[in-house]
Order: structure tokens, then sequence, then C-alpha cells
């Protein structure tokens, strides 16, 4: 049994006639080819699938496609215009190094896009915690969370409860230098 | 620093300071994210993560959800100082920086909690150092066993 789904994905309206168990992360990768939304865990342990739904964040690993029917997603392909225009929190991202491997970066920006709408001027914590859902285990967060701050226009250096990166100058024991 | 909540044996890292020497640095952004990463992954293995099976040999800890991964709320900003020593090694004078964070923080954190406790007279706790063997070695402590572990 199918049943017809229509989405408008990142402005554009989308039609299949899906599995009813077909998940939303599936209909955006396979039935969509849209892999910028990555799969990571399965669980909605790590948020690496996360996109919007109606504007808010979700993990589309457990939403299914029929649940999304009639709504609107985006994805981080519709984020940003072009890559020379890129969304702020996608340029903030690039500006302060905030992703390594690069497989959580979708989810994040998008968990973080969500969060900013939500929060426009969150303190440190309160972006660690909007990000708790999402995992990363290449940066140990450092860098994202000092995205995410820069994105909201605030110095990551001097934003509530945030501690000055790196405060003491480098120095060197180097016999030539 | 870590703060220790001696009522329920949770260890919560407050501030961490990291001093590397990874020669000369061709990128600092690339290198300090290096470094961030690994503290984190050492914070994580002083605290959090551990692979759990039960007597059959299953294993209890096969998804995030159940397995100690670390959030960006469990973990605080981090302070980096770089020294610059390059080695006669090689003409640029690199060495290497791969997740170098790891090694120091791990046994940083570790040290800590125990530290934190050391008034009890406890002297050594297992890793990770969950809040159950905190709470037990405590308790363990207080009831006269001093260095017992969990």
């Amino acid at each position: 049994m199918t049943v017809k789904v229509e989405i408008t994905v990142n402005g554009e309206s989308t039609s299949a006639d899906v599995e009813p168990r077909l998940l939303l992360a599936h209909y955006l990768r396979e039935t969509l080819g849209l892999k910028g939304t990555n799969i990571g865990c399965d669980t909605t342990s790590c948020g690496a699938c996360t996109v919007l739904l109606d504007g808010e964040s979700v993990k589309s690993c457990t939403v299914l496609a029929v649940q999304a029917d009639q709504q609107q997603v985006t994805t981080m392909e519709g984020l940003s215009p072009d890559p020379a225009n890129l969304h702020p929190v996608a340029a903030a991202f690039r500006a302060e190094h905030g992703l390594q491997c690069g497989f959580c970066t979708p989810g994040m920006v998008m968990a973080a896009v969500s969060l900013l709408e939500e929060n426009a001027k969150p303190t440190e914590k309160q972006v660690r915690e909007g990000l708790e859902g999402n995992l990363c285990r290449c940066t140990g967060y450092h860098n994202i969370v000092r995205a995410v701050l820069a994105a909201s226009g605030q110095d990551p250096d001097r934003a509530e409860g945030s501690e000055p990166d790196v405060v003491a100058p480098g120095f060197s024991t180097g016999s030539g230098a | 620093v870590v703060e220790l909540d001696t009522e329920s044996g949770k260890a919560v890292v407050d501030k961490i300071f990291t001093v590397d020497d990874a020669g000369t640095i061709l990128n600092p952004l690339l290198a300090e994210g290096q470094r961030h990463g690994g503290i984190a992954q050492g914070i994580a293995q002083a605290l959090y993560e551990e692979v759990v099976y039960d007597s059959d040999g299953n294993p209890l800890t096969a998804t995030f959800a159940d397995y100690g991964i670390p959030s960006a709320a469990e973990l605080p900003s981090y302070t980096l100082l770089t020294m610059e020593t390059p080695t006669h090694l090689n003409p640029i004078g690199a060495k290497g920086i791969g997740e170098a964070g790891t090694i120091g923080s791990t046994p940083a954190v570790q040290s800590a909690v125990c530290d934190a406790v050391s008034h009890l007279g406890i002297r050594h706790i297992d890793m990770p150092a969950t809040p159950l063997r905190v709470w037990t070695a405590i308790h363990a402590a207080e009831n006269g066993q001093n260095g017992s572990n969990a």
C-alpha cells in the first residue's frame, strides 16, 4: 500500500506515492535525492538528520513522510541561496571553524537556526542546552557554540557566560624563536 | 576545575586549561579545533564513556542513548595556551596535533574528581567517574572504608 504525500521542500512542492512507514529522512535523501540531510544513528540520538518542519527543528529520522504531508520542510540545501551567499548561521559556522569532519554540521546548523528563531540572543549556556540533542565527535562543541553566538550578532568572546577565547598569548621556547 | 555534588556524586567540568606544543603551527584555527575535540573526548573518557556488557556478554551500550557520549550541555568552553617549539626532525618543524588534547584532559579531570573528595580519604575512583561510582566511594569512605572503590 502506498500513500500520496505532498510536501513543500525548500519552497518547491514535491509529491510522491510512498510507503506509510517511509521516514522523512529517507523521503528527502532517497525520493528527492537531497543528500545534505545526514542520517547518523537512526535512533533519534545524534541529530545529524535535523530539518525544519514548518519552521521548527525536528529529527527527520523520527518523522514519517506522511506526517509531513501538506507541510513545509527546510533542509540544509534550502537554507542558503547559493554558496556565495550563505545563510548567516552557515556563514558563522564557516567563519568560526564550527566543524571538522562535517557530518553533524547540517543538523547542527538547522538546530541552531531553530534555536535562534526561539531565542535571538542566547547566552552560552542557552546555546549549549539548545544544541543538546545534536552530537558532535570532532569539535568538542567549542567552535560550534562560538558560531551560534556569532550568528546571533554577539561577540563570542564577550557573550554572557562566555570565557574569552585563548586569553594568554602564545609563547615559545624554540631556540630560533 | 571540576565541581562535584557530594549528595548525588555528579561531577561537572567547570573550566579546563590546556597547554600544547605542536611545534611550528601551520594553521592556528585548525590546530585549535583539533585540540578542542581531543579535550572533549578526554573529559568524556574520564566522566562518561564506557562500553558495558551484561554477564552474558550482551552489549548494554549499543546506542547513543545508552553510551555516554557528551553533548554541548555537558562541556565547558576551553582555554588554550600555545607553545611552539619547532622540531629538528623535519624541515618545517611541525609535530602532531591530531586530537592531542585527549592525552592530558583525561588524567586532569580524573585527578580533579579525586581531589574534590580527597578530604574524605578517597584516593582512587575507577574511570569513568560516574555519579554512582563517586557516590559509592563517598559513602564507603564515610562508613570508614577509606580508599575503597566502586
